[in-house]
């Protein structure tokens, strides 16, 4: 036994390169990969010129859990629509310990149906081992993606962050030149304020900084990390966006010229279509396609014959029931619609002045009665 | 007794049957190798000590976060252990057992389906050639990545080459949408039949939890 491990372990390397190319690295945009590192995928619809698209989302009415999703995936909607960036988004809140959030899940994997990738290196061939995957979104810089990463933590020993010394591996996370912080926000966001090119990261940085957990932590934002990084725990919620989520949105809306102001950025929101089998993002439950849930999409290229552009042509959100043998674990479909919650307190003041006013009114009233 | 040494265990030799499947496969094969592929019966031993491994998959989720991948390993007196991720809801190990017969249906079906022959470089090629025939691209984000392992103290698939042990390892990511987008290249289609063949052991209703 101890020879076979020993020997698998020296095969591993030597053959660990079947990844087909056609999705072999997750980037921080989709399609990213070796020799594509400047690709950029688009939101369906986009054509180059579009300056508003629309991307509608539904649920595959013969899905299990079909009903089930409806909230979810219309509180995920919402969320990509506001773009609004937050910190502290991963909490406990309504979700069992044992149990996966399906909203949670839902809003990541709609992010990578609109175009966006993993900040972090992911569960990539040659990754060796589960905290590795928090690596900056790279390739291993090897033509022949042999799995020869360079991961090295740096000084503070914290993967992920801006000390990772990552030898010749290509970064493919955009990150804010100004301080290659991935929990802030630039007010423009484009090639002029974020970048990939690791000779425009801040003096003493050696590479771009993730949106991990644990570079939050390092950095004071406590219990926060962008939906798009990979990678989803039982017990927790992340319904919000990062500030990097909004960020490479953002950057992809600054169309091919990569430039804000062109006539080929774009806006888009999302629609809820409801429970239908067509539209732009079809959501399902299908256990053929996945062991827990992917994103798979269609493209096509915008500027051939560079190709650095893909607008998304089709795209199905897939997720596994769990109820398999062998693959069994169980979802949380959280029931709370965005926006019916109990009233924050700016509601609570508003409700509290009405009922004065409308209380003095009644003694008004009475006494000219 | 040498791991690489043939035993005096099972002599794996392919029945007719099994190799008219087989050459059915071949013939459908991909790249190079579709084109040398000859319609001969594979023959294999492999090891009974309970030591050794004999065959192994992993399948890794991409989204589940830290070490959540699932686990079946088969030894060679047909021992079966099981691992699954902490989260899920029969965590841990588990473990059952093949009788002679089943163990050594697994491991002619991972024959049968050309797991010992399959090179990745050659396939990826092939699917680079079918893919370089299409105006679109694919992407599948957090895809499933399948490992399989593979031990046979002797294999042979042409009678003119000598025998000899074989250690295969093979991985590949997004393996089901792979095989649906590239029909053509059908020795996807028998990593799908391998990755099944093992993938069923973590189903078995006979898998006892071990402290």
């Amino acid at each position: 036994m101890t020879r076979r491990r020993a020997r698998l372990a020296s095969l591993c390397v030597a053959v660990l390169t079947p990844l087909t190319w056609t999705h072999a690295r997750a980037g921080t945009f989709s399609y990213a990969d070796e020799g594509t590192e400047d690709r950029i995928a688009h939101p369906s619809g986009y054509t180059g010129s579009t300056a508003s698209l629309t991307v509608s989302v539904c649920i595959d009415p013969t899905s299990a859990n079909a009903a089930d999703m409806a909230v979810p995936v219309q509180n995920a909607i919402d969320v990509w629509n506001g773009q609004a960036e937050t910190t502290g988004n991963l909490l406990a809140a309504n979700v069992p310990f044992a149990e996966y959030d399906f909203e949670s899940l839902a809003l990541h994997e709609v992010g990578h149906c609109i175009g966006l990738g993993h900040p972090n290196v992911g569960s990539q061939a040659g990754i060796p081992t589960s905290a590795d995957r928090e690596y900056t979104a790279s390739t291993d810089g090897n033509p022949a993606m042999t799995g020869d990463w360079n991961l090295g933590a740096g000084t503070d020993g914290i993967i992920g962050t801006d000390d990772d010394v990552r030898g010749d591996d290509e970064n493919l996370h955009y990150f804010r030149i100004s301080n290659n912080d991935p929990f802030t926000l630039a007010s423009t966001v484009d090639s002029t304020t974020y970048s990939k090119d690791l000779t425009d990261l801040p003096v003493t940085h050696l590479y771009a900084a993730n949106c991990d957990r644990d570079v939050g932590a390092d950095l004071g934002y406590a219990n926060t990390e962008c939906v798009m990084q990979q990678g989803t725990s039982n017990g927790e919620a992340q319904r919000t966006l990062g500030h990097d989520d909004v960020a490479t949105l953002q950057y992809g809306m600054s169309g091919l010229d990569r430039t804000v102001g062109g006539s080929d950025d774009y806006t888009v929101q999302l629609s809820y279509a409801g429970l239908t089998p067509s539209c732009d993002i079809v959501i399902d439950f299908d256990d053929a396609q996945t062991s827990f849930a992917a994103c798979s999409t269609v493209g096509s290229f915008l500027d051939f014959p560079t190709n650095n552009h893909i607008a998304i042509t089709s795209a199905n959100v897939y997720v596994n029931t769990g109820t398999q043998m062998g693959n069994e674990f169980d979802w949380f479909f959280n029931p709370v619609r965005l926006g019916t919650t109990v009233p924050t307190l700016p509601h609570w003041g508003l409700l509290a002045i009405a009922l004065f006013i409308a209380t003095v009114g009644v003694r008004v009233l009475r006494r000219v009665a | 007794m040498g791991l690489r040494s043939l035993r005096s265990g099972y002599r794996g030799a392919v029945s007719s049957a099994v190799a008219s499947s087989a050459a059915l496969l071949l013939a459908g094969a991909p790249g190079p190798d579709a084109a040398s592929a000859q319609p001969t019966t594979p023959s294999f031993t492999y090891s009974h000590d309970p030591a050794d491994l004999i065959a192994r998959i992993r399948i890794r989720a991409g989204e589940i976060r830290g070490p959540q991948s699932r686990t079946a390993s088969v030894y060679g007196d047909g021992r079966v252990v099981v691992e699954f991720p902490a989260s899920f809801k029969k965590p841990g190990r588990h473990e059952t057992s093949l009788d002679p017969a089943e163990l050594d249906d697994l491991v002619t079906t991972l024959v049968v389906a050309r797991l010992p022959e399959f090179d990745a470089d050659l396939v990826r090629a092939a699917v680079g050639a079918e893919q370089a025939t299409r105006a679109d691209v694919a992407h599948v984000a957090d895809a499933d990545v399948v490992e399989i392992e593979l031990y046979l103290d002797a294999y042979q698939q042409d009678p003119a080459v000598p025998s000899a042990t074989l250690e295969k390892y093979v991985t590949w990511r997004a393996l089901s949408q792979d095989t649906a987008r590239f029909p053509g290249v059908t020795a996807l289609a028998d990593l799908v039949t391998a990755r099944d063949a093992l993938a069923l052991l973590m189903a078995r209703s006979d898998l006892e939890a071990v402290p």
